[in-house]
């Protein structure tokens, strides 16, 4: 992307001075912590991003379709296509065709996202930011039974020992855990991953709430160990995804920890709920 | 890429052309291609991985990066063997299409 930003951004140095702009060309390079996300931010001063070019290299690629409507952001999305090169003749580095988009997809893989924003002002900016949400700065550590997860501290709303008069059951839907009010679906983690629990009477256990902007549950584990700072990696390529997991941390002393898919057991609660009721039937 | 568990004997021996790294595993001699053998390590601890085949041991951390270790044993359906010394984890390089 930086080689992107220098060969397409900036301009010969004629055009630059006839811009107004300083002969050299300026390309920032920033990465810093925003909300639990890495963010990676290219800036280059160069010619930014020229919304009618892409849109003809689109048209004549077949991307877009003639006089159809498309937004800003729509527009330059269009760079992320394979094949679409905007550079008029071919160099080293660039007018290949192949670049955005395989920055995309590699960015992707690892979770992230990509933005890109131009502005056509004098100084003429382009702007490209790579958020990943994978490795958040800080996490909750629980135990359940003799292991160890982490879960995402965006994801953790409160912490509570529950009382008995919180618990209920709900035909066809399991275990529920009034909590302010509101009745919470409660997921026995130790269940969840076949796991020993330290006690299966949840008033000697911990309910974790957490939530993934939509929905909201209660997660049943033995104790919280507090937060750590984690760095997060994905699982080795021989396991593949596993339901409920969203990753490794490594943690201080070198091990590894999984981090919790909360969506993800949210997801699988219901089933979860079901094989419990079906439990207490029989 | 994936490890392994296994006991090995560190000959190496020339066969087919090519260097294979062998090891045993309970009474059989099992070889690898040595072109992709990254290295060997200790046995170390091991976090489990819930909702996995048995045969996935869990994951470790090598060196900053989290890889998935197999029980050989395991897999081949062998019986369970107590941890020696001997025991060590093979790391081994697979490509994408191997993966599956």
């Amino acid at each position: 992307m930086i080689r992107n930003a220098v060969d397409h951004g900036i301009e010969p140095a004629d055009d630059r001075l006839r811009a107004g702009k300083p002969p050299t060309g300026r390309v920032e390079l920033k990465a810093y912590h925003q909300a639990g996300n890495i963010v990676i931010e290219i800036n280059d001063d160069g010619r930014g991003l020229r919304k009618d070019k892409i849109l003809k290299k689109a048209i004549a690629a077949g991307l877009v379709k003639e006089g159809q409507q498309l937004g800003e952001s729509d527009i330059f999305n269009l760079i992320f296509h394979a094949g679409l090169s905007t550079a008029e003749k071919l160099t080293d580095v660039s007018g290949r065709g192949v670049g955005m988009d395989v920055v995309k997809r590699n960015v992707e893989a690892l979770r992230g996202q990509i933005d890109i924003r131009s502005v056509e002002a004098r100084a003429r900016r382009s702007r490209s930011a790579c958020r990943s949400p994978w490795p958040s700065s800080t996490a909750w550590r629980c135990a359940s039974g003799t292991e160890r997860y982490i879960i995402p501290i965006t994801s953790v709303e409160q912490s509570i020992r529950p009382r008995a008069k919180q618990l209920s059951t709900v035909k066809e839907r399991g275990e529920m855990c009034m909590v302010r009010g509101r009745l919470l679906p409660l997921i026995r983690l130790y269940r969840v991953f076949a796991l020993t629990p330290r006690t299966e009477v949840v008033t000697d256990a911990l309910v974790v709430i957490v939530q993934d902007n939509l929905r909201r549950c209660c997660l049943l584990v033995d104790e919280l160990l507090g937060q750590q700072q984690v760095v997060i990696k994905s699982l080795g390529a021989g396991i593949g995804k596993v339901a409920g997991i969203s990753g490794g941390a490594i943690l201080g002393d070198g091990n590894v920890s999984l981090i919790l898919d909360v969506p993800g057991l949210i997801d699988s609660s219901a089933t979860t709920e079901f094989t419990d009721t079906e439990g207490e039937t029989k | 890429m994936s490890t392994a568990t296994a006991t090995p004997s560190t000959t190496n021996s020339l066969a087919r052309g090519g260097k294979y790294l062998t090891f045993a595993l309970g009474r059989e001699e099992y070889g690898l291609e040595i072109l992709k053998v990254r290295e060997i390590i200790g046995y170390m601890d091991i976090t489990a991985v819930p909702r996995t085949p048995a045969y996935v041991k869990g994951v470790i951390n090598l060196r900053g990066q989290v890889i998935s270790v197999i029980d050989l044993r395991s897999k081949f359906g062998m019986e369970k063997a107590a941890r020696t010394e001997q025991t060590c984890i093979v790391v081994v390089e697979i490509t994408q299409a191997s993966r599956s």
